[in-house]
């Protein structure tokens, strides 16, 4: 088990915004956290990787319990994240915005020793070619087309390694030909590397396709968790969510 | 060393605020734009001159004194300013640069508004030579290493820096505290060239100068703002010769540069240059 949530809690004045959830995730698995607007998904996102504090319930990540950890402890401890509005460095070139990551994630960041921009750069191209943004590893961020900065972004969670990847969004602001592929992009690694994905998605061609499992939250709770095919099927998604077939 | 003559002074004007803009360059990497430059070259020309005069100090551990007196205050105005950002944080060192002026002006030890005089001449060609390669060195190391790249990270975004582990507390305080021991020494050196530390070179008015410098020569390159702050130090000398029209004609290269390279003189990337730019890229042009 890469993930395990056990009865999740957060309260923000008198309104449940995540009220006992829990789930697990396999690894492998590519999770998708879906629910109308204000349904607690990313407030649950924000608790997973560290940025809330949970007010009851525990999170394990695999065999260690991160609950209120600090996000860098979280960072360390295995999970990448990616932003709904991606989070890159823009003044730094392509290849200099991953080789940051690697060497903090080796925690050898803080030095004045050696020329920064000479370490681990053939470990930062070969993430690079993996997404896909190897022949743009030169140009700096701030000139990068909305998709190509998401793949980067994937290409700087990627490179501390983690077991589990958190995506908030990931394919929003995408044209429908980038989605597919970076999902798809996103899928291939997680079998490669025997990681996991938890995402959150509102389009739910997305979901359907690319999600090996789905949980589904209305106003703070679990209302049904399953195979896509299953969730699909459940009045109760139907008719909070999805709408009539 | 030989004598300069006329260009002597010139030179040594032009590397001291070479040093100056050194050490505000790399305090400003990690997005913390100082406006307390000249304060802390003032904090570090009173300990120097207050050691060597009163206390019969040598030079170099004189030196060494206000570099450590401007690290130790550097570090707390970094940890002070900490959750602070852009405008509040600019406004802060303002303060903080105000606040030492006055604490000067009302010390009498310190020699109040007339400022701390008497102090010997040591400073010579040959140092300040030395002084600016070492400061170039240090702050041509310090861009490129893993600490300048950690900077670099917290000035463009913050939040991605501290979800990839960057702790934002210690690049703020190591950049802050480094910046301001080569702006102290700086001082150090300067006070015994001048031969007088005064509270009113200590305000923003001074501090201006090493901004424009700063911006001037552009934030993406070292070697910008180095350069721009010989040229733009030397350029009212230079033009001495068109008497009354040089300070006018100073401000037109600045308004010239700031039109056709609004990046700074140089950039890190043909082409490129607006997007790397790090105060943030600009909102498209709505008349264009």
């Amino acid at each position: 088990m890469v993930l395990a949530v056990r009865g999740l809690c957060k309260r923000f004045g008198g309104i449940d915004a995540v009220a006992d959830v829990s789930f697990e995730v396999a690894a492998g698995e590519m999770l998708a956290l879906i629910g109308p607007n204000g349904a607690g998904k990313t407030t649950c996102f924000n608790m997973l990787d560290g940025q809330l504090k949970p007010d009851s319930g525990r999170i394990l990540l695999g065999s260690v319990d991160t609950t209120g950890m600090t996000p860098r402890r979280i960072w360390r401890a295995g999970v990448g994240r990616t932003f709904q509005i991606t989070e890159t460095y823009a003044s730094m070139t392509v290849r200099e915005n991953v080789q940051m990551v690697l060497l903090s994630h080796r925690r050898r960041l803080m030095s004045f020793r050696h020329r920064a921009a000479d370490l681990y750069a053939a470990e930062a191209m070969e993430l690079l070619e993996r997404v896909g943004m190897a022949d743009q590893a030169e140009r700096g961020c701030g000139v990068l087309a909305y998709g190509d900065l998401k793949r980067v972004e994937l290409a700087m969670a990627l490179a501390s390694r983690p077991r589990l990847l958190l995506m908030d969004e990931p394919t929003a602001g995408m044209a429908p030909g980038e989605r597919a592929a970076l999902m798809q992009l996103v899928a291939d690694i997680v079998r490669e590397r025997n990681a996991a994905a938890l995402f959150t998605e509102h389009d739910m061609d997305v979901v359907f396709a690319y999600a090996t499992r789905i949980v589904v939250l209305d106003r703070g709770r679990l209302i049904a968790s399953g195979p896509p095919k299953a969730v699909r099927d459940n009045p109760h998604v139907q008719q909070v969510y999805l709408g009539a077939p | 060393m030989a004598s300069f003559g006329f260009w002597e002074p010139i030179i040594i004007f032009s590397l001291l605020n070479l040093i100056f803009t050194a050490g505000l360059y790399i305090t400003a990497l990690s997005g913390q734009l100082s406006m307390a430059t000249a304060a802390f070259g003032g904090i570090g020309g009173y300990v120097s001159a207050v050691l060597t005069t009163n206390f019969d100090w040598p030079f170099l551990p004189a030196i060494a004194a206000a570099a450590l007196a401007g690290a130790v205050l550097g570090g707390l105005l970094a940890a002070l300013t900490i959750r602070m950002r852009d405008f509040i944080l600019k406004l802060t060192t303002l303060a903080f640069g105000e606040a030492m002026a006055v604490i000067a002006f009302n010390i009498p030890y310190l020699g109040g508004a007339n400022g701390f005089s008497g102090i010997p001449l040591y400073t010579t060609m040959t140092d300040i030579v030395i002084a600016a390669l070492l400061a170039i060195y240090i702050a041509w190391r310090f861009d490129g290493s893993r600490l300048g790249f950690a900077s670099r990270a917290v000035r463009d975004d913050p939040l991605a820096a501290s979800a990839n582990g960057v702790s934002i507390r210690q690049t703020r305080i190591i950049t802050f505290m480094l910046g301001s021991a080569i702006i102290c020494a700086g001082g150090a050196l300067a006070a015994h060239y001048v031969l007088l530390v005064t509270p009113s070179q200590m305000g923003f008015y001074y501090s201006l100068n090493y901004i424009i410098f700063l911006l001037f020569g552009g934030l993406q390159v070292l070697w910008g703002p180095l350069l721009a702050s010989v040229l733009l130090t030397a350029a009212p000398e230079v033009l001495r010769f068109t008497s009354e029209y040089r300070l006018i004609l100073y401000g037109l290269i600045i308004v010239m540069v700031v039109l056709w390279r609004p990046d700074g003189l140089l950039t890190r990337k043909k082409g490129e240059g607006s997007a790397l730019n790090p105060l943030g890229p600009r909102a498209p042009d709505p008349l264009t």
